[in-house]
């Protein structure tokens, strides 16, 4: 899979829970929104889209769209 | 006050702060600046914090509670309702405050709603938010709870004066809260549980 086809499903999810235009660089940091309810619905909606499962240590470190499309890349690479 | 309500949930439970805990609550609230920017400070003191806990134990209407793994039991956090008013049915819940990176964040929010509407029966709770605590107003937000109130000038902090944003939430709305938390809590769960 494409890294960018990666980026559009993430950014389709994202905008879904959070309401709001996302771009590849929305993290945590600058999204208000992606609180700490939301970043679990966003890793259970990117669970089953892209049919993966995160290690409970990872999903802390998901704070950005581009951690998730590289985690995502490392999965479907591997 | 001392007490001895309990709560188990999911992934995590809530048991009643004892003195034991004074070195827990001192490593998390005088943790990281980033993450207890927006919490009174308080001494890194652990005599300081111990003399805290003896007179909370003798305050009324107060339930600190730590937030426990459900199957290590080891400590994840700390949350409490407190300022119960038994008239108006009332209380606030806050103090509330995480390990770095923990999913215990919805569960024990739900507990702690659970333990105000369920075991104290009250008809309203409220938790007061400073107004640059903007993933914790979001979390209260995404919870579907009411901004009931500005008030101004509510915080004094290290950097000046801040408002506080009261969110509350009625017995009413308590159904609706408990399936959105248990939701994501009960997911959290599975996900935790020993293999």
């Amino acid at each position: 899979m494409e890294n960018s086809q990666i980026i559009e499903e993430l950014s389709a999810i994202l905008k879904a829970i959070l309401g709001k235009d996302v771009t590849a660089e929305t993290s945590r940091e600058n999204e208000p929104a992606w609180d700490s309810l939301k970043h679990m619905q966003i890793v259970f909606a990117v669970e089953e889209q892209f049919e993966v499962q995160f290690e409970e240590e990872e999903i802390a470190e998901l704070t950005s769209v581009k951690a998730f499309a590289e985690s995502l890349g490392s999965k479907k690479s591997s | 006050m001392k007490h001895d309500l309990s709560a188990e949930g999911y992934a995590f439970n809530l048991r009643p702060v004892t003195l034991d805990d004074a070195e827990f609550i001192l490593q998390l609230r005088a943790g990281d600046s980033e993450r207890t920017r927006y919490l009174h400070s308080v001494k890194s003191d652990v005599e300081v914090q111990r003399a805290w806990l003896q007179d909370y134990f003798s305050r009324e209407n107060d339930y600190y509670f730590v937030v426990t793994q459900r199957h290590t039991g080891s400590p994840e956090g700390l949350v409490a309702v407190y300022d119960v008013d038994p008239e108006a049915q009332c209380a606030e819940w806050g103090r509330w405050i995480l390990k770095p990176g923990s999913f215990a964040a919805p569960e024990s929010a739900l507990l702690a709603y659970k333990i105000a509407f369920e075991t104290l029966g009250l008809e309203h709770l409220y938790c007061i938010t400073v107004s640059g605590n903007q993933s914790v107003l979001s979390f209260h937000d995404s919870c579907g709870l009411v901004r009931e109130e500005v008030l101004e000038g509510r915080f004094q902090l290290a950097d000046g004066r801040h408002d506080g944003i009261k969110h509350g939430c009625r017995r009413g709305q308590w159904p609706e809260l408990k399936q959105k938390l248990d939701l994501i809590a009960s997911r959290i769960g599975r996900r935790m549980a020993p293999k």
